[in-house]
């Protein structure tokens, strides 16, 4: 009786003790539940636009969106040619041949009947490439875009360099550079830049980079990138440095984001306009109170005749109009932290912008009337509704 | 037919005969069971799931947004119990159940229960029906929380010597994730698990 009696005191401490900790957990069955499957290899980047639908390429191949659903366009089933934009109805590749470097076009019905040795050699669908001076040892490799924005003449781009893991973004190395669209059917392109950058470092627009710590090894022009918490400023032709800003502490409470033209520092929820190598001024107070995360993208929006900028922040896009007003906030998602490229531009009728998450995309057309934005045509894909990415894609 | 009716009406009246015979156990025996099988993700409740992402209650194996987001799993568990009085016995059972979500994680709980067992029907052939209750350590990826947790089960086995038996068992486990102040992480998991049971007594 006694063993009893102190079996059941002893239980009743547990139950005592637990029960006064109650509120100590992580909620482990939620997590189970909205845990989804790893999707992020599936999306590799979004190319552009061709007949007013995002092309994306995705699971290798080629895919248009046109706002509701995904449609299978072409299936690239050569590995060696890789698609890196979408413009003027047809998609760009690039290949290695021989330790050559080279470049052609197709549109989808093109790819669709086969793309041989013949084809890419024709002289009308090869694409005349200008690779940065010096640089194509380097950037052999190249073997696609996944993050860019693109508008008539031009695009911005980070490059991957690894083929063989090019579906995890945590082993890719990143290229700087952007690509210029000129001739009148638009198959000459350059590609500017194309050096390489740690992970640790931003790449904001087509023009500046962000470093975080110091690091020698990475060269601009020959000119080491050796001083930490630095925005360096890249001249026209992306390979020399114009000039240098003191960021400041690099504890990530000051975000730097830019256009082509005007690069923006946060400062304490205030956003504020670099106008040199040493001066700002103040741009939009209470531009944001909590920008603390580096995952946040931050993307410049591109309108008719002038630049704003936006930025990728909890459950929306927040976008912040060329004035001294607060910024507009579109709301998309609860849940930005996972986005892997991200997308903006015009189809020719709407401002799309796109995102590629870990567990799928979203994408939102982006409004803008007397410099108030709205968001609408939200998509975004949710694997509890639409099953699992690759079924959707498909 | 007389035949067939008279092995049915053997096979009915055979657990009473048995109840009514000497009991094999005593107050004081004790018995221990080594346990494996499977689980099947029998329910999930989120009483906090928003109504547009799918239903509160979802059932395996359910369909889109109805499933319960868990793979069948493993369960393996020990227990040791005394009998109070030739058809009662009290005891501990520690176990280890495990599945893996969508992502491929694997979730474990392990339950560290009071065990209580009936066996109305004993000897050779026994049917012994169990209730637990207790702790239960859940976790998964980096999450984990230590909270309450039940079960029921029912099973068959024969001892093939005095000592030594073996059994099948079907039950059921609930597992609420209790939160006194947070409700908005709490949720219930239910788990049927089928199990052999390797049994030995003394």
């Amino acid at each position: 009786m006694k063993r009893i009696i102190k079996l059941a005191a002893l239980v009743a401490i547990i139950i005592t003790t637990v029960s006064c900790n109650l509120d100590s957990g992580q909620g482990v069955y939620q997590n189970v539940f909205n845990d989804t499957p790893q999707n992020f290899q599936k999306i590799i980047s979004v190319l552009g636009v061709i007949d007013d639908k995002l092309v994306v390429f995705a699971n290798y191949d080629l895919y248009s969106f046109d706002g509701e659903r995904m449609k299978k366009e072409s299936e690239i089933t050569a590995y060696n040619y890789v698609p890196f934009m979408a413009a003027d109805g047809h998609i760009y590749f690039s290949y290695v041949e021989n330790g050559v470097y080279g470049f052609f076009r197709a549109t989808f019905d093109e790819i669709n009947n086969g793309l041989d040795n013949d084809f890419i050699h024709n002289p009308e669908n090869q694409v005349n490439v200008t690779l940065p001076p010096g640089s194509e040892g380097d950037i052999v490799l190249f073997n696609g875009l996944y993050n860019f924005n693109i508008d008539e003449t031009q695009v911005t781009y980070t490059l991957s360099a690894d083929n063989e893991n090019l579906t995890d973004p945590n082993k890719k190395i990143m290229h700087y550079g952007y690509i210029t669209k000129s001739g009148v059917t638009g198959n000459t392109i350059t590609i500017h830049g194309g050096q390489e950058v740690p992970s640790s470092a931003t790449i904001i627009g087509r023009r500046a980079l962000r470093l975080y710590i110091e690091d020698s090894d990475i060269e601009i022009g020959h000119t080491p990138l050796k001083d930490a918490n630095r925005l360096y400023i890249l001249n026209e032709e992306g390979n020399n440095i114009d000039y240098q800003f003191n960021v400041g502490d690099a504890d990530y409470d000051n975000l730097v984001m830019g256009t082509d033209g005007e690069y923006f520092l946060t400062l304490e929820g205030d956003l504020y306009r670099i106008t040199g190598a040493s001066t700002y001024e103040l741009a939009v107070r209470d531009f944001a109170t909590d920008l603390i995360y580096r995952n946040n993208t931050l993307m410049p929006v591109y309108e008719t005749g002038k630049e704003s900028i936006g930025y990728l922040y909890e459950e929306g896009i927040y976008i912040n109009p060329h004035d001294d007003k607060a910024p507009r906030m579109i709301r998309v998602t609860d849940d930005n932290d996972l986005v892997t490229s991200a997308w903006i531009g015009d189809n020719g009728s709407n401002r799309y912008l796109m995102a590629t998450q870990e567990n799928g995309f979203w994408t939102v057309v982006i409004e803008e009337k007397d410099g108030n934005y709205s968001g609408t045509s939200i998509h975004q894909y949710d694997s509890e509704i639409d099953g699992a990415l690759s079924e959707y894609l498909n | 037919m007389k035949k067939t009716l008279r092995l049915l009406a053997a096979l009915l009246l055979l657990p009473t005969l048995l109840f009514a015979a000497e009991p094999y156990y005593g107050a004081g025996s004790q018995i221990f069971n080594i346990t494996a099988g499977v689980t099947v993700p029998f329910f999930y409740n989120n009483p906090n799931r928003a109504p547009e992402q799918g239903p509160e209650w979802t059932f395996w194996p359910g369909d889109g947004v109805s499933q319960t987001h868990r793979t069948v799993g493993g369960v393996g568990a020990i227990s040791y119990q005394v009998f109070l009085n030739p058809y009662i016995a009290l005891g501990g059972e520690l176990g280890f159940q495990f599945d893996f979500s969508r992502a491929g994680i694997v979730e474990t709980n392990v339950p560290i229960f009071v065990k209580a067992t009936a066996v109305p029907v004993q000897g050779k052939f026994e049917v012994p029906i169990s209730l637990g209750a207790g702790l239960l350590y859940a976790s998964y990826d980096g999450a984990s929380k230590l909270t309450f947790g039940c079960q029921l089960e029912v099973g068959m086995r024969y001892f093939i010597t005095d000592e030594w038996g073996v059994g099948i068992n079907v039950g059921l486990y609930v597992f609420p994730e209790i939160y006194a102040g947070e409700s908005s992480k709490m949720s219930t998991l239910s788990y049927l698990p089928a199990t052999l049971t390797v049994s030995y007594r003394h």
